[in-house]
C-alpha cells in the first residue's frame, strides 16, 4: 500500500530522494497485497512505477510476470545510464530482481500442465534453433546441455511425442541423431534418426537424404547393409563404394574410397565414424581368409591355423607388416569381433569351434 | 580504429613507472645494478600485459604497431627464451640466469601483451603478416611449454633426484590451454579472411594440422565439428590431410600407424606424446589378452620395439611398469603373464584409459635432442614439417 498520494507518486518522490531503502520498503508493500483505487488512478509519469502497478494489479499470472520483467528491466538500464550517485538504487534493484524469480517459480510450479503443453512446442523450436546455431559457431559440445534437457523432459513425460507436430519432431530428431553421431554413440543415433526417417514423409527427398547421411554409416556399424537402390534414390551413390568394400572386405578398396570420399565426408561430419568401418572391413577379410583356408584344411587344424596366411592378406590388402597383422588381429580378438587366440611363439591363430565370428550388432559399439 | 605509435619494445614511461614501483621483471634488469633497488635496462624491457578494464582507454602512443610487435616477439624467443643456457658474466645478456618456469612465466606475460596490443588495432591489424607471424609464435611457444611442463616430467625429475625447482611449480595447463585458445581464434578468423581475399598465409596448413593434433590431443570430442568447418581446400593439403588420417587412426583402434605419425615430426611428437604413451600401452594391453593365458606367450624384444616405436631403454621402463619379464637368452623377449599371474596382472586390468606411471618425456627430450638452440628454432617455425616431406614419408614408411 502506497503512502499519501498514491504509489506511483511515492515512487517518483523516493527516486528524487535518491532514497533506496525507503523505496524498497515502497515495493514490498506490493507483495501478497492489492493496489487500492488511489494507486491504480494515480497518473503515472514514470514508465518503471506503471510497470511495477501493471505487475501488481495482475498478481501472480504471466502477465503479471511479464510486466515485473519489464520494470527490472528499465530499471536496469536507468541505473547503467546514470554516471553518479547509483548505489541508492541497488536495494529496490534486489527486491525488483527476487521478485521476477519468485513469480518464474512460482508459475513454473503451479498446476499449469496445460499451460506447459500450450509452450512445449515452441520451447522444442527454440531447441532446434539452438542446437543448429551451436553447430555452426563449432560449439558442438553445448548441445549436450540441450538435448540433456529435452531428454529428461521426454522422460518425465512433459510431453507427448506423438501429439507434436511431425515437422518438429523430424527436425528434433535429425539434429538430436547427427550430434549423437559426431559424439559417437552409434546405438542411440541410429535410434533418433530411425526416427526421424519414419516420420519424414516420402516426398521430402532432401531431408530424407540428409537423414540417411548419417543413419547408413551408423547402420554399417551395426552390421546392417543398404541396399543399391536405397543409395541411388537418395543421392548417395558416393557411399556405394565404402559399403561394397566393408561388406567384402576389400580393405584396398575401403581405403581408396576414403581417400575418395574424404572431402564430402568431413563436411558432413561422418568421416570419423565412417573410418571406424574399417574394423568392420578387416573382421570380414580375416573370415573370408579363415572360410578358404577351412577348404584346404582338415580336422583341427581348420580352427588352429597358421599365422601366414593372415599376414600375407593383410599385406596385400593394407601394406601391413606381420607385426601390425598380429596388433590388428588381437584388436578383433579384444572388441569381440573375432573369437579366438594368438600365439606367436607358434605362429598359430586359434579359432574358436563355435561361433568364430560373431554378428557386427554385437561388437560393433566396442570398437 | 587505433594505430599504434609506440615504437619501442616498451615506453620509458612504464620502464620506468615500473622500477619506481619495484615491478621489474628481472629480465628486465640492468646488468650490475643493485638487487635491492633494481634498475630498468630500455634494451630489455618489453611492455608488460595490462588487463583491459571497462572505461579504460588505450591511446595510440601506448600501443605497438603490428611490426614493433614482431620485433618484440623476435627478441623475446631469440633473447630471452633460452636465457635458462646463458653463461654468468660479461657474455650474458642479462643481470641473472633464470629458470625455465621463470622465462615461461614471463614470456606468457609478455606474449600475452604482444597480442593485447594487436587485438587493440584489429580489423586492419589482422591483414598483416606481422600479426599471423606473432600469434604463429604465440602458439607454438604454449604447445611446446605445454610438453616441457607436463606433470610427468616432473615426475621423471622427482625420481631422478634433481634439486631446486620442479618444471611444473609456474605452469598451469588449464592456463595454458586457455592461452593457446586465446591465440588460435583470431589466428584462425585471420587465415579465413587471407583466404576469402585470395592471398592465403603460408604457414596456415601446418597450423591447421597443429590444431587438429591440439584438439585430438586435449578436446577430441569437438574434432567432428572442427572438420567438418575445415575449408575443402585445407582438407585437401597433404599436411592437414595426414593429421586428418593419424586421428581417425588413433580413434579406431589403429595404434601402430598412430605411433608412427607420432614419431614423425618433432611437432607431432610434443603434441601427441601422451597420447603416443597411452598407444604403446594398449597395444601391449591388447597383445596381452590376445593369447591363451594357460600357455603364456613371447615376444622379441627388437620387434615390440619396433612396433611401439620406441628404443630399448623406455621400451624396458615400460615392461618394468607393467611387470613383464624379460628374458635375454637367446633373445631378449618380453615374457607374457600366464594364467597364475593374472587376476591381478596390471595387463590384465581393465581398458586402458590413461598411460599412468608411465613417462617417456625424458626420452622424448633425448631422441631429439631438443636443445636450447632447437627450442628456438621450434617457436620460430625453422622446424615445422613441410609438404613435400609430408607427401615423401607416406603413412606405410618407417
Amino acid at each position: 500500500m502506497a503512502g499519501n498520494g498514491g504509489f506511483c507518486r511515492s515512487f517518483v518522490e523516493l527516486c528524487d530522494l535518491n532514497d533506496g531503502f525507503e523505496l524498497h520498503k515502497l515495493l514490498r508493500t506490493t507483495t501478497g497485497t492489492h493496489p487500492t483505487e488511489e494507486d491504480k488512478k494515480d497518473s503515472c509519469d514514470d514508465d518503471i512505477a506503471a510497470a511495477v502497478v501493471a505487475a501488481w494489479s495482475a498478481g501472480d499470472t504471466p502477465e503479471g510476470l511479464e510486466s515485473a520483467l519489464d520494470a527490472l528491466q528499465k530499471w536496469s538500464n536507468r541505473y547503467l545510464d546514470r554516471n553518479a550517485k547509483v548505489r541508492w538504487m541497488l536495494t529496490p534493484m534486489l527486491w525488483l530482481a527476487a521478485r521476477t524469480r519468485q513469480l518464474a517459480v512460482q508459475l513454473d510450479g503451479s498446476d499449469s500442465r496445460r499451460y506447459r503443453e500450450r509452450v512445449v512446442e515452441g520451447a522444442l523450436v527454440i531447441c532446434c534453433e539452438l542446437l543448429r546455431l551451436y553447430s555452426s559457431l563449432g560449439q558442438a559440445s553445448q548441445c549436450a546441455f540441450v538435448l540433456t534437457t529435452v531428454g529428461n523432459a521426454s522422460k518425465n513425460n512433459a510431453f507427448d511425442a506423438v501429439k507434436l507436430p511431425k515437422s518438429l519432431l523430424v527436425t528434433l530428431y535429425f539434429l538430436w541423431g547427427k550430434h549423437l553421431v559426431m559424439a559417437g554413440s552409434i546405438e542411440e543415433a541410429e535410434d533418433k534418426l530411425n526416427r526421424a526417417l519414419a516420420i519424414c514423409p516420402l516426398k521430402a527427398a532432401r531431408n530424407r537424404c540428409q537423414i540417411l547421411r548419417y543413419l547408413i554409416p551408423c547402420r554399417l556399424r551395426l552390421g546392417q547393409y543398404p541396399t543399391q537402390g536405397l543409395l541411388k534414390r537418395n543421392d548417395l551413390q558416393s557411399l556405394t563404394g565404402i559399403v561394397a568394400a566393408t561388406a567384402t572386405g576389400n580393405v584396398k578398396r575401403f581405403s581408396e574410397e576414403l581417400e575418395k570420399q574424404e572431402d564430402t565426408l568431413i563436411c558432413w561430419g561422418t568421416y570419423l565414424v565412417v573410418e571406424k568401418l574399417k574394423i568392420v572391413a578387416y573382421r570380414n577379410l580375416v573370415r573370408h581368409v579363415y572360410e578358404i583356408q577351412c577348404e584346404l584344411l582338415e580336422g583341427a587344424q581348420k580352427v588352429k591355423q597358421d599365422l601366414a596366411p593372415f599376414e600375407q592378406a593383410f599385406q596385400w590388402q593394407d601394406d601391413c607388416t606381420p607385426d601390425e597383422t598380429l596388433c590388428l588381429l588381437a584388436h578383433l580378438i579384444y572388441i569381440g569381433a573375432v573369437r579366438g587366440y594368438l600365439s606367436d611363439v607358434h605362429r598359430k591363430v586359434v579359432f574358436s569351434k563355435e561361433m568364430p565370428f560373431p554378428p557386427v550388432s554385437s561388437w560393433s559399439t566396442k570398437a | 580504429m587505433v594505430v599504434g605509435s609506440l615504437r619501442e619494445k616498451c615506453s620509458a614511461e612504464e620502464a620506468q613507472s615500473r622500477q619506481r614501483e619495484r615491478l621489474l621483471d628481472p629480465l628486465e634488469w640492468r646488468k650490475g645494478c643493485s638487487l635491492q633497488r633494481p634498475e630498468v635496462d630500455f634494451s630489455l624491457a618489453t611492455k608488460k600485459y595490462q588487463r583491459s578494464s571497462a572505461g579504460k582507454e588505450f591511446l595510440p602512443e601506448e600501443v605497438r604497431p603490428p611490426d614493433i610487435c614482431l620485433e618484440t616477439m623476435d627478441f623475446l624467443m631469440d633473447s630471452v627464451l633460452d636465457a635458462d643456457d646463458a653463461q654468468d658474466g660479461l657474455d650474458g645478456l642479462f643481470a641473472v640466469t633464470p629458470s625455465l618456469p621463470q622465462i615461461y612465466s614471463y614470456l606468457h606475460d609478455r606474449c600475452r601483451a604482444v597480442r593485447m596490443d594487436l587485438h587493440l588495432q584489429q580489423p586492419w591489424s589482422s591483414r598483416t603478416q606481422e600479426f599471423v607471424t606473432c600469434h604463429e609464435y604465440c602458439l607454438r611457444f604454449e604447445a611446446l611449454s605445454r610438453f616441457l611442463f607436463s606433470q610427468r616430467l616432473k615426475t621423471t625429475n622427482a625420481q631422478r633426484g634433481d634439486a631446486g625447482a620442479t618444471p611444473s611449480d609456474h605452469y598451469d595447463e588449464r592456463l595454458g590451454l586457455q592461452a593457446i585458445s586465446q591465440t588460435i581464434d583470431p589466428l584462425l578468423a585471420a587465415y579465413q579472411q587471407a583466404r576469402e581475399e585470395g592471398t592465403p598465409f603460408e604457414n596456415e596448413p601446418f597450423v591447421q594440422r597443429l590444431v587438429i593434433l591440439l584438439l585430438l590431443a586435449t578436446s577430441p570430442d569437438a574434432l567432428p565439428a572442427h572438420l567438418a568447418a575445415l575449408d575443402r581446400r585445407l582438407v585437401g593439403h597433404p599436411l592437414v590431410r595426414e593429421a586428418i588420417e593419424a586421428t581417425g587412426h588413433f580413434l579406431s583402434g589403429h595404434y601402430v600407424r598412430f605411433l608412427r605419425f607420432a614419431a614423425s615430426d618433432l611437432w607431432a611428437s610434443l603434441v601427441l606424446v601422451d597420447l603416443a604413451d597411452l598407444a604403446r600401452v594398449r597395444l601391449l594391453w591388447l597383445r596381452a589378452r590376445a593369447y591363451h593365458k594357460a600357455v603364456g606367450d613371447r615376444w622379441p624384444l627388437k620387434q615390440l620395439a619396433k612396433l611401439l616405436v620406441c628404443d630399448a631403454e623406455l621400451l624396458r621402463h615400460l615392461l618394468v611398469t607393467y611387470k613383464v619379464e624379460v628374458v635375454e637368452e637367446p633373445e631378449a623377449e618380453a615374457v607374457l603373464p600366464r594364467k597364475g599371474a593374472w587376476e591381478d596382472h596390471p595387463l590384465f586390468c581393465e581398458f586402458p584409459q590413461t598411460a599412468g606411471p608411465f613417462a617417456s618425456h625424458a626420452h622424448l627430450w633425448r631422441s631429439h635432442r631438443l636443445s636450447v638452440a632447437r627450442r628456438r628454432d621450434a617457436v620460430k617455425g625453422l622446424m615445422d614439417p613441410t609438404e613435400h616431406g609430408a607427401e615423401k614419408k607416406g603413412m606405410r614408411q618407417f
